[in-house]
């Protein structure tokens, strides 16, 4: 009933009139059963599939469905680093630049559109947003283009950042009621960061969020002085969830600029390195939780917040869990972004340890300097932006990590230190998948891949069993209660985003992308 | 002069149709009037950073934008463009960053901003091209792919620590030795890839360096040892002695014993300080 009403809220503010191959606003509120319509499946960010037709007793029997390669002459950067969208049928898959609808049941193209690049770094697109009949992507070069659904025809492009400043676009758009919520990236130079809301119908500013306060807000006085603040970066490139209930919305932000010299941003440098809460209606911040106060080592936090209900000391709460970029895996109260979990999930040297707040206090000997510092993670951080996985039923929160070491150097002398100003090099890691037990943080279990690097996105299903990539270009199922790995098919490529499934006339599909190559894959009968 | 009329739409188009190929086929960059700038090549995904026509510095013009701006701007705006007395940060000018060879500092300039030297609304459109390529420079020089993006000096360490450690708890004496297998290290590389090599001496990717030994028994069968060529969860593929390829399922029942030659740098990244890395790079770029 709770559900129904929610819809029905949801439903007044779209106001859609729905085409034959449109998305039912509904479904984002929803498990992902017959499609898989927003970057994690629904508003959750759980990427759990209720499916089970799949499961752990008869997946050794999964086979290959189709395939599609990525046809794009003169693409920079043709890696399936996104989420495909599948809505009615038809899965959107993109990379930067482009857009194809595929017929989800075969993988064959129905319609393949191109943006005409104006420049930009071509690292990776996360795939796209869909409302009603539209969809809706970002491309390197600061635009939000809206798209047909049923032919690919654009209908608008509006600039959302500034190409001369050296941001970028590659974020999935999240949609929201009628909100197209959109992020920036951008590290070359020192620039403010922000997150947008945008009109679905006209792709108009609806607010403006940003990421660092001005002089006179709350969290300024974490700042040395307006210049400082005015360039402290802060990108917004990880995926938004959300929570109907308390309408608010969650994101993680990017790393202080200057990123490794930090010299002239003392303190802590809100909201940089945060998981804030906000309103999707205003844009005005909620709450809070800084993972990496005054980071310095390229600790983006844009690590999906992954939202669930749980119990807590016997009481039912609403929770929010984020595995870090830093190597910290938090779990909140979401209605009020306190902490009820402070912990690092692989071995870490650079904290001394938790403040009042649960948040990590960092050791400034940790800090990049001039003859180097040695710390654990490396740049690459023990997560990125490859997506975790949590399951409902096995109450676990499954992520991808690399327990990893690197040298820190400062390379800027400057009293003003710009840009950088610094990098770490060198590295050794280890891959890890890690199970982790949302109510204290602790390993239910961990399972080492052979070799390091190749980390992927994750799934998993109520067939119990976690769908990922390993280190060696396999697409791997894990039984998802012990970490048993039960079936593996070899891609060929490390799997750059992270897998899907959907149920279509009957039969459960299991998609995932590895190099220029989409894979899907069923319980092949007839 | 219907005929002149005429002539002068065919040149028109002509021409038009020129600047539309050579536009496709390679674009121009620089300022009007001068020859074309072609862009720095290498940098990979971070030279991609920013529009496509960016303005691409030529290192003669910012040298003598350098001089212009030596005259004109440093007292205000310091000697890295960041910013001095009363000067704003040149690096973070909006004006700056949407230039384009003068097209943003030119009226700027023009309107009669305050200089050291000569006035600034007389400055000769030469100068104007200089003073930008010189500031896009400084902007370039905060890039990651500038050349000035590099260490600096590393050997803050104690060198009989280092030495102390070395043959103390750092174990590195059990396997190495500095008239052995360390004999002229630190006369054979720069001090930070002394550091690099001592903490990370795998290379990337399992690329070069010693190899991994695995030995796999099978169900049944004789153990086989070889050089690692391939493992995960499934499989196992090694080169025994002769050469030859071998590889094998992972079944149950199937053992996979592997001895990794830097085990033990992996192990030392745990224990070591940062005092005991600086020491021990110092006594490594002793033994030369």
């Amino acid at each position: 009933m709770k559900r129904l009403k929610l819809f029905a809220a949801y439903a007044a503010t779209t106001a859609l009139v729905l085409g034959q191959g449109a998305l039912d606003p509904a479904k984002l509120l929803k498990q992902p059963t017959d499609s898989w319509p927003t970057y994690n499946g629904d508003h959750t960010g759980q990427r759990f599939s209720p499916l089970k037709k799949i499961n752990s007793t008869n997946v050794q029997n999964l086979s290959l469905g189709f395939i599609y390669r990525i046809n794009a002459p003169g693409a920079t950067a043709t890696v399936f680093k996104g989420t495909p969208i599948v809505v009615n049928g038809v899965m959107y898959v993109t990379i930067p630049d482009h857009v194809w609808a595929l017929d989800a049941r075969t993988g064959r193209e129905i319609w393949h559109h191109v943006h005409q690049s104006k420049g930009g770094i071509h690292l990776g697109n996360r795939g796209v947003g869909v409302y009603g009949n539209w969809l809706y992507f970002e491309t390197p070069d600061c635009m939000l283009v809206s798209l047909n659904l049923k032919d690919g025809k654009e209908r608008w492009a509006k600039s959302i950042c500034d190409l001369d400043q050296m941001y970028y676009a590659s974020v999935a758009p999240v949609v929201v009621k009628n909100h197209v919520l959109v992020g920036v990236s951008g590290d070359d130079l020192d620039i403010p960061g922000y997150f947008e809301s945008r009109d679905p119908e006209t792709g108009e500013l609806q607010w403006h969020w940003s990421v660092v306060p001005k002089k006179g807000e709350p969290g300024f006085e974490t700042w040395p002085n307006e210049d400082a603040a005015a360039h402290g970066g802060g990108m917004t490139w990880g995926a938004t969830t959300y929570d109907p209930e308390l309408n608010q919305i969650y994101l993680g932000t990017g790393n202080p600029q200057p990123v490794i010299a930090g010299k002239g941003r003392q303190g802590d440098n809100l909201y940089t390195a945060s998981i804030v809460a906000l309103n999707p209606d205003t844009g005005k911040l909620i709450w809070y939780f800084q993972p990496s106060p005054h980071d310095t080592h390229d600790w983006d936090n844009n690590q999906v917040p992954v939202l669930y209900d749980g119990v807590i000391g016997g009481q039912k709460k609403k929770l929010l869990s984020v595995a870090c970029r830093n190597g910290w895996f938090f779990t909140l109260d979401r209605a009020t972004g306190k902490a009820i979990v402070s912990k690092d999930y692989v071995k870490t040297n650079w904290a001394k340890g938790i403040d009042s707040r649960g948040q990590p206090i960092p050791n400034p000997d940790k800090e990049p300097q001039f003859a180097g510092a040695l710390v654990s993670p490396n740049q690459g951080g023990a997560a990125n932006w490859p997506p975790p996985s949590f399951s409902p039923d096995t109450g676990l929160f499954y992520v991808n990590a690399a327990r990893a070491f690197s040298v820190w150097y400062l390379y800027d002398t400057d009293d003003k230190p710009e840009g950088w100003g610094g990098t770490d090099r060198g590295g050794w890691s280890e891959a890890l998948l890690q199970a982790i037990d949302y109510k204290t943080g602790a390993i239910k279990w961990s399972h080492k891949w052979e070799g390091s690097g190749g980390r992927s996105g994750l799934m998993s299903t109520a067939g119990n069993l976690l769908f990922g990539g390993d280190t060696s270009g396999n697409f791997v199922a894990l039984n998802a209660s012990t970490g048993e790995p039960l079936w593996h098919a070899n891609v060929a490529s490390s799997v750059a985003n992270a897998p899907i499934s959907y149920e279509l006339d009957g039969k459960q599909y299991v998609v995932v992308g590895a190099g220029d190559t989409l894979f899907g894959f069923v319980m092949n009968g007839k | 002069m219907r005929k002149f009329a005429k002539k002068c739409a065919v040149a028109a188009s002509l021409l038009t149709f020129t600047a539309t190929l050579s536009l496709a086929q390679a674009p121009v960059a620089g300022p009007a009037g001068k020859p074309s700038r072609k862009a720095p090549t290498g940098g990979g995904l971070l030279a991609q950073a920013g529009k496509a026509d960016k303005h691409i510095v030529d290192a003669e013009a910012a040298d003598r934008g350098k001089k212009a701006y030596i005259q004109e701007c440093i007292t205000c705006h310091g000697p890295t463009a960041r910013g001095g007395q009363g000067g704003s940060d040149l690096v973070r000018s909006l004006v700056v960053l949407h230039d384009r060879y003068g097209s943003e500092i030119g009226p700027f300039l023009k309107k009669g901003h305050r200089t050291e030297g000569s006035p600034a609304a007389q400055f000769s459109q030469d100068k104007i091209e200089d003073l930008a390529d010189f500031l896009h420079l400084k902007v370039n020089d905060t890039m990651r792919t500038s050349p000035l993006f590099r260490a600096q000096n590393v050997l803050i360490g104690d060198a009989k620590a280092g030495q102390a450690y070395f043959n103390g708890d750092g174990k590195c004496s059990q396997c190495h030795s500095s008239t052995g297998n360390l004999k002229g290290v630190g006369g054979k590389y720069e001090a930070i890839d002394l550091q690099q090599r001592f903490l990370f001496p795998k290379p990337a990717f399992g690329r070069g360096g010693k190899p991994t030994v695995v030995t796999v028994t099978p169900v049944t069968g004789a153990a086989v040892t070889g050089n690692l060529v391939q493992i995960d969860d499934f499989n196992v593929s090694l080169r025994d002695a002769e050469g030859e390829y071998r590889a094998w399922s992972r079944i149950p029942g199937l053992k996979v014993k592997i001895d990794d030659p830097y085990a033990a740098h992996g192990e030392l990244l745990d224990r070591i300080s940062d005092k005991n890395m600086h020491d021990v790079t110092a006594y490594l770029e002793t033994l030369k």
